[in-house]
């Protein structure tokens, strides 16, 4: 459930199927890869928490990355799992519901302690304890580990499901088969973390995080700065960087201009480049070639609550589906963007190209349907429609822009749209509430490359049952639907449960149409030149451990320009 | 002195037309006036339509000169159009926010400075506690909570701050006219505070609220264009001068024209409004006795007469 503040996008996005021509790293020599060096980034909020139990946004999963490990991780910048501090991948039983690790031997905890099984079962039942209030409690990803549900209600203190064989085997047992567990496994809140460090920080393990990762968290200044250091037990190989540096608090116009004059490595590296300010790079020479692009597994669109009124009405429903302009959307994130109509995003498997089964124009839309819709479902120049509210998230000026851009399109089809822009906390929590929110303009981007990453959290009945924060913001619920899900969830052969997804995605498109979707963005991002190495993780939001510096370390300081200079190489 | 009759007001204009910028400053006031009056026939594009199919496949705004006069913004809308249809809500907001002001403001400081007492003493406390609070501070706060981007609360908060220096200046001039022996005549005939006030102090306050009217316009628009600037004021996809420069100030590397435009906008019409204002006071000086004696007095005075009176008033109110 990683909901996306609109149009500020995280760093997420496989392959190379939407732009060959581009690759998601710099294509120069960049020579060899030095050691030693200090890289400093930049966010424009402090991190919410650096707990792998509780953090659940791009931001926090930047740095979790450099200072935890799981057992399984993706290979290189690929989409492929590969064990991690496990051995070697587990072995599965045939009825898919048991799963044996064995853990690599000699992995150590930044504190020198060596991680065992029981490290995982504690990290895993800590992270699932309502107690921790983390997002994963209750949640639709770890809910078939056995005993998980009892766990959840507070009836047991202890998730029989995660066994501890021996100090190097642990047994995870499922209720129902789950085709993604291994990337659920793979996600940020499978992270180990050893017992004595939590009990040690109190209440505090947000702020002082230990973990088996290649940096330790060696200062965090609240709003100010976040300092990383190399971490001399870390088991993998040794990154190249000795620190990293975490700025805070640079909007992304000043942090962009920081990184133009060597001030700055990388700005905001979780999001993508604003708008404004890809125009700008994207039209200077010598910037034009250090753009980075990958497109990101998000999909772009506007909720219609199916229990509120107007929408409660599947003609209201239809007939937006015709109404918006994508062509438009696309061409306000500078072409960073592919129309799409479905609700899968590009890259994920099973995706299905150029989807357009309402027979929608080349902008993706068709006003006269949509007018002829609205009449249909009784709406008249004597009854016309109520003016809606459309509800989104205002995190990027893009957002307002694209708002604006989509309350000029239902205008042609006679629907007034009232923009209600919210900071993004404050759209969670309209939005995540049942019969609080008729309209809203939403993303979704993926936790995992799998295509239930974009169903089970954010299109089933389970989803749709909940009192708050849900991420089903149109709190559909189709039973058909849900079957053809759950029969997905624990199918081994994997051609046919693509199409079992691909059938899905006809329901929710053709029948029901609780969304209009609208968009997949592509991801970008750039480095200043003493950066080498820098790429694009299609999963994660940020990757340390591919990344060397030359020259001397960027002044935060308003240097002169020609002091500045030594930066580049 | 067989002259012919001359207006009251006259010397009053004859003054104010020899300060070049005073003048400068009301043709541009009248012209954005008359442009933004005929804003809904003049041959412009909506405002508030984006010609998206107009933008390049970056989206990049146009410049200016080429499809759009002055250049469009990101969302494909006509820069010119916006700039002259935002005119009205600056207008709009500066005359009836200010107007607002004003007649609180005068009714206010009129009734504190002529009845004294409790009465004053409770509207000029009011008045400097008012006074006190932050203005924009409190205006965010109350926009928040009333309704965000309605243009009828944006009229309401500024007149709810901006009332309070003017009922000061007028209490000051009521307290100084009702000690003056036409009031007291006024009085002694047997003239009740309403008959005084309307008839005796009221008219020798017009100069005070022309000027400070005037001057009290360009103070509320650019204050509603700070709200709109900070995003609580009006509301997409109205346009609006303090909401274009905030819109535009992303692109401000890449596309200017959308900080400049609107941005010169707010700083002509606010600079135009306080140089009438401040050739207004000129005209209006209250040590031109004369002229006072002319204008409110009613007394028709003879132009030659007038002259000489102001080459000497002249060489006192504009040392120029």
């Amino acid at each position: 459930m990683k909901r996306v503040s609109t149009a500020a996008m995280a760093v997420l996005g496989v392959g190379t199927i939407l732009l060959s021509a581009c690759g998601n790293s710099v294509s120069t020599a960049e020579g060899q890869p030095v050691s030693g060096g200090t890289l400093t980034v930049s966010f424009k909020d402090d991190l919410k928490t650096l707990d792998p139990a509780i953090g659940y946004d791009t931001d926090s999963w930047s740095i979790e990355r450099s200072i935890y490990n799981g057992l399984l991780d993706y290979k290189g910048f690929t989409t492929q799992l590969q064990p991690d501090i496990a051995a070697a991948m587990p072995v599965i039983s045939t009825d898919g519901k048991t799963y044996t690790f064995k853990i690599r031997s000699g992995v150590k905890f930044s504190n020198g302690r060596t991680v065992t099984a029981d490290d995982f079962k504690y990290s895993w039942e800590r992270m699932l304890d309502p107690k921790t209030a983390g997002p994963m409690t209750g949640g639709p990803f770890w809910g078939s580990v056995h005993g998980a549900q009892d766990f959840f209600n507070g009836t047991t203190t202890s998730i029989p499901g995660f066994k501890v064989i021996d100090a190097s085997t642990l047994e995870i047992d499922l209720d129902s088969p789950n085709q993604s567990f291994l990337n659920i496994i793979a996600m940020p809140f499978g992270s180990v973390i050893p017992k004595e460090a939590v009990s040690a920080a109190g209440s505090d393990f947000a702020h002082k995080p230990v973990g088996t990762g290649p940096f330790t968290l060696d200062k965090w200044t609240p709003g100010q700065l976040i300092v990383l250091k190399k971490n001399p037990n870390y088991f993998g190989t040794k990154p190249y960087l000795d620190e990293v540096d975490a700025q805070i608090g640079l909007a992304p116009e000043v942090a962009y201009l920081r990184v133009q004059n060597n001030q700055l490595d990388i700005a905001q590296p979780d999001l993508t480049i604003p708008s404004a300010q890809y125009i700008q790079l994207s039209s200077n020479p010598t910037w034009k070639n250090r753009i980075l692009k990958t497109p990101n597994v998000d999909i772009y669109y506007l909720a219609m609550n199916v229990n509120m009124k107007p929408f409660d009405n599947s003609l209201v429903r239809q007939a937006f589906n015709n109404v918006v302009n994508k062509a438009n959307l696309v061409k306000i994130l500078n072409g960073r963007a592919v129309i799409n109509n479905g609700i899968q995003a590009p890259p994920m498997p099973g995706y299905v190209p150029n989807y357009n089964p309402l027979g929608l124009d080349a902008n993706g839309q068709n006003i006269q349907k949509a007018k002829d819709l609205l009449t249909q479902a009784g709406y008249n120049a004597s009854h016309p429609f109520p003016a809606q509210d459309l509800v989104y998230t205002k995190a990027s000026a893009d957002s307002d822009r694209q708002a604006a851009s989509i309350q000029q399109d239902f205008l042609q089809a006679g629907v007034t749209i009232n923009l209600k822009g919210l900071a993004f906390n404050a759209f969670l929590d309209v939005t995540g509430k049942p019969n609080t929110t008729a309209l809203s303009f939403n993303a979704w981007i993926q936790d995992f490359p799998d295509p239930s990453d974009f169903i089970d959290p954010i299109l089933t009945c389970a989803a749709a049952n909940v009192t708050a924060n849900g991420g089903n913001v149109s709190f559909f619920c189709d039973k058909d639907a849900d079957k053809l899900a759950d029969q997905a969830r624990g199918d081994i052969n994997s051609a046919e449960r693509l199409k079992l997804y691909q059938q899905f995605q006809d329901i929710v498109v053709t029948k029901d149409f609780p969304w209009v979707p609208m968009f997949s963005t592509v991801e970008t991002n750039v480095s200043a030149p003493r950066v080498h190495g820098y790429q694009l993780h299609p999963v994660w939001p940020f990757v340390t451990t591919s990344i060397w510096v030359t020259g001397g370390a960027p002044s935060l300081a308003p240097a002169p320009a020609s002091a500045s200079a030594s930066a580049s190489p | 002195m067989a002259g012919p009759r001359v207006s009251p007001w006259s010397p009053i204009w004859n003054r104010f037309r020899e300060d070049r910028f005073a003048v400068g400053g009301g043709i541009f006031i009248l012209l954005l006036v008359v442009i933004a009056l005929l804003a809904p026939v003049l041959p412009i594009r909506n405002p508030n339509h984006g010609y998206y199919e107009l933008l390049p496949a970056n989206g990049a705004p146009l410049s200016p000169g080429g499809t759009f006069l002055l250049g469009s913004d990101p969302n494909g809308r006509d820069l010119l159009s916006r700039i002259i249809w935002g005119a009205r809500i600056s207008l709009f907001i500066g005359f009836v926010a200010n107007g607002l002001a004003l007649v609180v403001g005068v009714m206010v400081g009129a009734l504190a400075g002529y009845l004294r007492g409790w009465f004053e003493t409770i509207l000029m406390r009011v008045t400097d506690i008012m006074m006190a609070f932050p203005v924009l501070l409190f205006s965010i706060a109350i926009i928040s909570i009333i309704e965000r981007g309605s243009v009828l609360v944006i009229v309401a908060v500024i007149a709810l701050f901006y009332w309070t220096a003017v009922a000061r200046i007028v209490r000051g001039q009521v307290l100084s006219l009702k000690e003056r022996e036409f009031v007291e005549a006024g009085r002694a005939l047997g003239g009740g505070p309403q008959h005084n006030l309307l008839h005796h102090i009221l008219p020798h306050l017009v100069p005070i609220i022309i000027v400070y009217g005037t001057i009290g316009i360009a103070t509320s628009i650019s204050t509603e264009s700070i709200l709109s600037f900070i995003g609580i004021g009006v509301q997409a996809p109205t346009a609006d001068w303090g909401k274009m420069v905030a819109d535009g100030q992303d692109f401000m590397f890449v596309a200017p024209w959308l900080v400049i435009f609107p941005g010169l906008m707010i700083l002509l019409t606010v600079l135009a409004f306080n140089l009438i204002g401040d050739g207004l006071r000129d005209a209006l000086d209250p040590r031109a006795r004369a002229l006072f004696r002319g204008v409110i007095g009613g007394v028709a005075a003879g132009s030659a007469g007038l002259a000489g009176q102001r080459l000497g008033l002249d060489s006192e109110a504009e040392p120029t």
